[in-house]
């Protein structure tokens, strides 16, 4: 990345960033992330006057078809998909107006050098000064032969006067550490650390980077946020949905993998993370390490005894009769892959010992909700008597991600009446009750941090392989039967084992 | 005078209204019956066992006014303010200080239930007061507002700047709205706001919309300016046109609030600045590292096009034995985009189309009222803006 003076000109322009201009390649752009999220935030961002002057669009796919006819499909695809509606046509007519298409093998070499010849022509009629950005939206397995082939026509690293060189990549990043290692060392070997952006949409999430602000911006939380006061810790990733028509993905990756090893422990970093000396990317990312660092790996039998695995079977969601997994179409009538995972964690550094932190994500949950919820311990003498208190739950914050984004905290206060009786009352802080402006897309957040070169927000090479070494010891032990799987009827909160890992430290799973 | 605001972007089969107004009343009554009826509404959708729902106000905005059809638009655009930023209004109708002491107000309380069920309040109070009262804005206003949070103070038309009723409305507010577009006298209200801005506490904020309305021209240029091996060419700039809608010398501010970011923000220092016919003003200045910039601009008569509003921006700079020419113009035929045509060097000519609509007057407010208090680079444009017109008259 080039250092240089601040721009003095963005100076007051508040919530302004400009990104060097920059020809976007979009690998797999016909497809249905394309079509559905990464097309409709390019147009948001060029309706916010966010994407910069010279700046280009080339989609890149399989599909032979000519480049007005994508244009005409990010026409429908922005239409159908685009947050803000009405769609502006003065703003999509501009967009389109610097986008173009070519038809692609990524298997090819040659392709690779068609596609070299029709970055350059873009980068002449745009202005777009040498500098290219790809994004992967294409299948996992794809990214390394992308990255290669675009090392191989020279697209991939800076050299000498060319412009600056980005890849994006979406997760999943490996099914384990092994391939998560070997990705990783393609990546960095074409690239470079600094140019690769992994994308974990959640991090994008307005709500998530809230629970910094909230932690950090705030000096009354901070204080106790620590094992003196805080009993446990959980950590919520619930939906009420089942595969929907991705069994083959889904069959191979499991709750572990497709939630946990991401955005649960995405999770888990930023909630017990030590305040970063400044909100940029090493020191953020340093501090998410660190806590991925300090969860303490499982060993032998504790896998067995701190995790629970379930598979949901015929039950009833939001009203309807819904089927078991096995008979989803697509997944094996003796799957053993699980659609429901909870693990007991232990955070094993100065803040957290002894605190532990119950992490639970799972399909065909009762609803849709992401929550983490931060318990209190009790206060240390009863003044007002047990009978009074009978009705007090211990304090609690929960910090409501998905889908009321909010903070709620539980307090007691007395019952109005003559005698005295505490009860727990709520006081819940709705962002969208405060902030009534309309929150970017995550991926508006991210492509427009992928253009600046700020990777804040992306996953390191570092965090994705520290995951995956917590997640790989499970992995193996499930394999084997330990423990067994487990049923749970959907629309239910997951297996009976689930309550008994907490129950069993006399504490029991929020309802959220 | 019951109220007939439509708030727009508000689903109307969630709204629940509460209204109450008077044609002859007191401050004390109108605190009592806002008071009344914003807890009615609180409690309206809580269940017997359930609290009322919290205070989610962010902002009380006061805006004084001066005529019906502004108190209705101002009264509008509040509205719409508040499905952004829920907040209290007070609008003050200002009519005669010299009449008869008399206080007419209406009250309309709205609560908006979100997707989510959770309701949204948003408080409007419209004072019509004539007679000596209006000399004591700050005793008609200050019951009125919600603790804690920021006040700001929207003074539609022209504000009386050197007015001791304006200073003792400054008292209590942090932040002072106006739209120098609206000002009759623009150059005169531009002079006297650049004077009051010099003496405001740096607690006080001052912003305008005319300003905000400039943002998008301002974004374009940092754009264009972000790359690093165009930066050069930004210290390199020796020449700046501007034309705006108008006839004769018009309403110049917007031009010279452009101009006077530019200089305020590059270093230049202003030589001389003369005014000819037709609108045209011609600065010379000097820029940091020596060499001389030029700004012209002009007035041009444009229809659909607000007086004053900037219509295109040209610049051309010097650097590194290259020359590069930059201009952005509003496109006639393609409603709410700009054309940006550059060239650097040798290089072939770019032209790319932007969107650059105008944006209404609640977004102009929200986009100040987001910003904070105080904004420095508007202050310091507006007062090298003040400088450069003052030399050219």
């Amino acid at each position: 990345l080039t250092t240089t003076a601040p721009n003095p000109l963005a100076e007051g322009l508040h919530e302004y960033r400009t990104a060097s201009p920059a020809v976007m390649v979009i690998f797999g752009g016909t497809g249905d992330l394309s079509s559905r999220k990464l097309l409709p935030a390019l147009y948001n961002l060029a309706k916010q006057r966010l994407l910069p002057p010279g700046f280009a669009l080339l989609g890149a796919a399989m599909d032979q078809i000519p480049a007005d006819e994508f244009r005409k499909r990010i026409t429908t695809s922005v239409h159908e998909n685009s947050r803000t509606q009405p769609v502006d046509d003065a703003v999509l007519e501009s967009f389109l107006s610097n986008v173009d298409y070519l038809p692609i093998d990524f298997g090819k070499p040659e392709g690779f050098q068609r596609l070299k010849q029709r970055i350059e022509e873009l980068d002449r009629e745009s202005g777009a000064g040498g500098n290219a950005v790809y994004y992967c939206a294409t299948p996992p397995a794809t990214y390394a032969s992308i990255a290669e082939g675009l090392a191989g026509a020279g697209l991939a690293r800076k050299e000498g006067s060319q412009g600056l060189r980005r890849i994006v990549v979406e997760k999943p990043f490996g099914t384990d550490l092994k391939s998560a290692t070997d990705l990783n060392a393609v990546l960095q070997r074409t690239f470079g650390e600094d140019a690769i952006f992994r994308i974990d949409h959640y991090l994008g999430k307005e709500t998530v980077q809230n629970i910094l602000a909230f932690r950090f911006a705030n000096a009354i939380f901070e204080p106790i946020w620590n094992s003196h006061y805080v009993d446990s810790v959980q950590i919520t990733v619930a939906e009420e949905l089942g595969i929907e028509h991705r069994a083959a993905y889904y069959d191979k990756a499991g709750a572990l993998r497709d939630i946990m090893q991401n955005h649960a422990l995405q999770l888990l970093t930023l909630v017990a993370m030590e305040p970063p000396v400044a909100f940029d990317a090493v020191a953020v990312r340093d501090e998410k390490v660190k806590v991925l660092r300090s969860v303490r790996p499982f060993r032998g039998e504790e896998v067995a005894r701190d995790t629970v695995r379930g598979q949901y079977v015929e039950g009833w969601v939001l009203g309807e009769k819904v089927g078991g997994y096995r008979e989803e179409p697509g997944v094996a009538a003796d799957s053993q892959t699980e659609t429901y995972a909870s693990l007991r964690l232990r955070v094993d550094n100065w803040r957290w010992a002894h605190t532990p932190f119950y992490l639970r994500t799972g399909k065909r949950l009762p609803k849709r909700v992401t929550e983490i919820r931060v318990q209190f311990k009790r206060p240390p003498h009863l003044t007002f008597g047990r009978e009074a208190t009978r009705d007090l739950e211990p304090n609690a914050i929960t910090l409501r991600i998905q889908p009321e984004e909010g903070i709620s905290l539980r307090f007691g206060a007395k019952v109005p009446t003559a005698g005295i009786r505490i009860r727990s009352v709520n006081m819940d802080f709705l962002y969208m009750s405060s902030f009534l402006l309309d929150a970017p897309d995550a991926y508006e957040r991210l492509i427009m941090d992928a253009l600046l070169g700020d990777p804040t927000l992306f996953t390191r090479a570092d965090e994705v392989e520290t995951a995956w070494r917590l997640i790989d010891p499970i992995e193996a032990s499930w394999r084997d039967g330990k423990p067994p799987l487990q049923t749970y009827a959907a629309g239910t909160w997951g297996p009976e084992a689930a309550d008994k890992l907490i129950e069993g430290e006399d504490r029991e799973w929020h309802r959220p | 005078m019951a109220s007939s605001v439509i708030l727009r972007g508000l689903a109307p089969e969630r709204v629940r209204t509460l209204e109450w107004q008077s044609e002859d009343t007191t401050m004390a009554e109108i605190v009592t019956e806002l008071s009344r009826l914003s807890a009615k509404l609180a409690h309206g959708e809580a269940g017997d066992d359930q609290h009322p729902h919290p205070r989610n106000c962010v902002m009380n905005i006061v805006a004084l006014v001066d005529g019906h059809h502004i108190a209705r638009h101002v009264g509008t655009i509040l509205a719409d303010l508040s499905t952004h930023h829920p907040s209290r209004s007070i609008i003050l109708h200002q009519h005669s200080p010299d009449l008869e002491q008399k206080i007419a107000a209406s009250i309309r309380c709205d609560a908006h239930a979100l997707v989510h069920g959770e309701p949204v309040q948003h408080e409007q109070v419209t004072l019509h007061v004539q007679g000596a009262a209006l000399e004591h804005i700050r005793s008609l206003v200050e019951p009125l507002l919600t603790p804690d949070v920021r006040t700001h103070l929207w003074w539609t038309g022209t504000p009386p700047l050197s007015d001791p009723a304006m200073h003792q409305a400054l008292e209590l507010c942090d932040t002072l709205v106006v739209d120098s577009a609206a000002f009759e006298r623009p150059f005169d209200s531009l002079l006297a706001l650049a004077k009051l801005a010099d003496e405001l506490s740096v607690e006080m904020g001052i912003c305008d919309l005319h300003w905000a309305r400039v943002r998008t021209w301002r974004e374009v240029l940092a754009q264009f300016f972000e790359p690093p091996s165009r930066r050069p060419f930004l210290h390199g700039i020796n020449g700046v046109g501007i034309d705006y809608a108008g006839e004769g010398r018009g309403n110049r501010v917007a031009a010279g609030l452009l101009a006077g970011w530019l200089c305020s923000t590059l270093g230049w220092r202003l030589k001389s600045a003369a005014a000819g016919k037709g609108g045209v003003v011609a600065a010379y200045l000097e820029a940091p590292a020596g060499h001389p910039v030029e700004i012209a601009f002009r007035s041009v008569p444009a229809t659909g096009q607000a007086e004053g509003e900037v219509l295109s921006l040209r610049l051309e700079a010097a650097a590194n034995r290259q020359t590069a020419a930059l201009s952005v113009e509003l496109d006639p035929e393609h409603e709410g985009t700009a054309i940006l045509t550059y060239g650097i060097g040798e290089d072939r000519p770019v032209k790319q189309r932007l969107p650059i609509a105008a944006s209404e007057e609640a977004d102009l407010l929200i986009q100040l009222l987001v910003q904070g208090r105080r904004d420095p680079v508007f202050l310091r444009s507006l007062l090298a803006a003040a400088d450069l017109l003052r030399s050219a008259k």
